[in-house]
């Protein structure tokens, strides 16, 4: 039962967390709320961006605003799944005894950095599908429950593609947002050299709690979704498919295979999120078509067509987006 | 509550609503019209036009009023759908849904959307009505005015109905072209030849003679006048006129067509416009210069009673002698040759001595035509067997 008090709390709480990583982090507006209306909605994000744009940066900041445990694994392709998750060694007790413990990998924590996710092997990489997914982690048969809130904050480079490997469509569709990291600005470049002169330290408090930030995602959770609006999300998710019964002509031409039934979720329980960021107790076509780039770009596999176009994936979007708009919204 | 709350859209929506139910009203009105009075007009049933028209009133009424009741009328749904997007963001209609809930985010929605609209100015709600009703309706509207322009003419017999019109055959454009015999004189009945169809022609020489009575009617080759002195067909535009014949009477010889034609056979291909084209003959000379052909002047004097004047702006072609069967020998001295030897009687008369007394009181002859006229009348005399004085003098001429 949400209260008063939780929509206050909530505004209150996402007010100070942004103004927190505006701190350490310059810039990157866009990259930061969504990074943050994931982690309110509770999924996983995978930041792309090349090198130095504060992609890892904005992770630590994250790590110190949210006060949660934060860890860090560089993805190298030496890097074994138990390295991961961890493993059983074996130990002795006080009486001597051999017995197996289990020694938690840095996946047991709140917030997990997954830096340069792409230079791990398949093997390793598929380490973090059932942690992302279940938020349990099941080694030698045993199943163990991860912390509450759970985050997989990956990043990925991607121009430098020689000796990488790059995710498979499962592994992708765990990831609530792909969020594309871009290079700063003028006026941002100047901010960060001045403000990384005097120092490279992280001065970002801590605003927010693991218990508030389930509070709040509780919060989110009851907004309202009017039945249009809801299913306008579902054609727009199922408009991806060149084979759904409400592919575009855009799906048809340059996709081959659309997104999942994760991303109509994933639409749904972020458009929330984002509504009450916005102070509205409601969703709206707006909301739904802002997030969809972030939600659906990654979960859309291009056919040759557009490889060979080089037509990227969101202007895919925006055209099904466009479609959409036209074909179904009058009659929905 | 929501219907007290969306009041003022509300009027202004039922006004839209009724002006759209009109215009699919009049549409449908207005294609029954059409399609009634067409078909009443293509089919000649005059009582059409009025079953149109009333079937133009009442589908119009009906219609409009059904597609307002289960089609156009605003639901608060819909008032709701068209309010937000003046900038609501779906908030009406979350509003709506959430009419029943009773919770506190309904409630905080309620509040938010109600302060959204309060923002509102009602005066940003238009009136719209799609660009392609008015088209359609207006297309609708012509062509139902237009047919019923036509209903009405054709019931005032103003115009035939559509069947007529359908079964008349698409007109072929035809030109007339007539072969006719050239007449050097305007009055003149005289002919020199006929012009015939060659085929029929060819078709019919198995008797000569049958052959160019059927052909040739009264005539008989002799000149003598007669109906079928032209051919006129008419031809289909680039169609081909039949094989023409022009053929000549007895005694007379074929000159060519006035078109330039020298053949006697002919057959106009492709044609394209309409014309007469005439037959040229002229008597048959064998071979002797015309100018020089001097004839009795008695001769000229009966000529000129049988034969009017031609007129002065008639073209005029050599002309043949009309044929006399009275005197046999005047055609006969037409086909003789002045050989020196043959003897002409009486025919000569008193033109060496009509030729000398001109020849002296006309000083303008030239003294070597003097010679030549003196010359030719010493070859007759010679036939005849002894000259005169004119002939001597004559030939005194030529010896200067």
């Amino acid at each position: 039962m949400v209260t008063e008090n939780d929509i206050k709390q909530f505004s209150q709480q996402c007010k100070e967390i942004f103004e927190q990583i505006a701190r350490d982090v310059i810039g990157q507006e866009p990259v930061v709320q969504g990074t943050v209306i994931a982690m309110i909605a509770g999924g996983n994000v995978l930041l792309e961006g090349v090198p130095g744009v504060g992609k890892t940066r904005l992770v630590r900041t994250l790590g110190r605003v949210f006060d949660l445990p934060f860890s860090r694994i560089q993805f190298t392709p030496d890097l074994m799944p138990a390295d991961v998750t961890g493993t059983n060694i074996i130990v002795k007790d006080d009486e001597g005894n051999s017995k197996f413990s289990f020694q938690p990998g840095p996946v047991f924590a709140n917030i997990v950095l997954a830096d340069e996710i792409n230079r791990a092997t398949p093997k390793t990489q598929s380490a973090l599908l059932e942690a992302m997914q279940e938020h349990t982690v099941t080694v030698m048969g045993v199943s163990r429950k991860l912390a509450e809130p759970f985050f997989v904050l990956a990043t990925q480079n991607p121009i430098e593609q020689d000796g990488t490997y790059p995710l498979p469509e499962a592994q992708m569709d765990r990831f609530m947002f792909k969020l594309l990291v871009p290079n700063p600005s003028l006026d941002e470049l100047m901010q960060i050299v001045s403000m990384t002169q005097k120092t490279m330290a992280e001065v970002a408090d801590t605003v927010c709690t693991g218990e508030a930030l389930l509070q709040m995602r509780a919060t989110a959770n009851q907004i309202p979704v009017a039945e249009e609006v809801l299913r306008y999300a579902m054609i727009l998710t199922s408009a991806t498919h060149p084979d759904s019964e409400c592919a575009t002509e855009t799906s048809k031409k340059y996709v081959r295979v659309g997104a999942s039934p994760r991303a109509g979720q994933a639409l749904i329980s972020a458009a929330k999120v984002m509504a009450l960021i916005k102070g509205r107790f409601n969703v709206s076509y707006s909301d739904l078509n802002e997030l969809a780039y972030p939600v659906l770009r990654h979960r859309i596999k291009l056919n040759f067509e557009a490889v060979a176009e080089r037509i990227p994936a969101d202007e895919i979007i925006r055209m099904i987006i466009g479609e959409v708009e036209k074909k179904y919204k009058k009659q929905l | 509550m929501n219907q007290n709350l969306f009041r003022k859209y509300h009027n202004k929506l039922v006004r839209e609503s009724i002006l759209k139910a009109c215009l699919c009203g009049l549409l449908i009105g207005c294609g029954a019209l059409t399609v009634t009075v067409l078909l009443s007009w293509l089919f000649a049933f005059k009582a059409g036009l009025f079953l149109g028209l009333g079937l133009f009133a009442v589908l119009t009424a009906g219609s409009a009023c059904l597609l307002y009741r289960f089609k156009f009328r605003p639901t608060t749904r819909a008032i709701a759908k068209r309010v937000d997007e003046l900038g609501l963001e779906e908030r009406l209609l979350t509003m709506v849904e959430l009419e029943n809930d009773d919770s506190y985010m309904a409630k905080l929605q309620r509040e938010d959307a109600q302060r959204a609209m309060s923002r509102i100015d009602p005066i940003l709600l238009k009136v719209a009505v799609s660009v392609s009703l008015i088209v359609a309706v207006a297309a609708v509207g012509i062509c139902g005015a237009g047919m019923t322009a036509v209903g009405s003419l054709y019931y005032a017999d103003a115009i035939p109905s559509g069947v007529e019109l359908l079964e008349k055959k698409p007109a072929v454009h035809t030109f007339q072209r007539t072969y006719s015999v050239y007449r050097p004189y305007v009055n003149d009945e005289t002919v020199y030849g006929r012009v015939v169809e060659y085929e029929r022609y060819v078709e019919l020489q198995t008797s000569k003679e049958e052959a160019l009575k059927e052909l040739f009617g009264a005539m008989s080759g002799d000149g003598e006048t007669s109906a079928k002195d032209s051919l006129t067909y008419s031809i289909e535009e680039h169609g081909n006129a039949p094989a023409i014949l022009a053929l000549p009477a007895a005694g007379y010889t074929f000159v060519g067509w006035s078109d330039g034609v020298t053949t006697p056979l002919r057959t106009d291909f492709d044609v394209t416009y309409s014309c007469e084209v005439k037959a040229v003959f002229e008597p048959a000379l064998n071979g002797i210069e015309p100018d020089l052909v001097m004839q009795n002047p008695q001769d000229d004097e009966d000529n000129d009673e049988d034969v009017p004047a031609p007129p002065s702006n008639t073209p005029q072609p050599p002309m043949p002698e009309k044929p006399n069967d009275k005197d046999h020998s005047r055609d006969e001295s037409n086909q003789q040759i002045n050989d020196g030897e043959t003897y002409y009687g009486d025919e000569l008369g008193g033109s060496r001595e009509d030729a000398s007394s001109r020849f002296d009181q006309d000083g303008n002859i030239p003294d070597n035509m003097k010679d030549l006229a003196g010359d030719y009348y010493d070859g007759i005399d010679k036939g005849s067997g002894g000259g005169s004085g004119s002939g001597e003098s004559g030939g005194e001429s030529g010896g200067n």
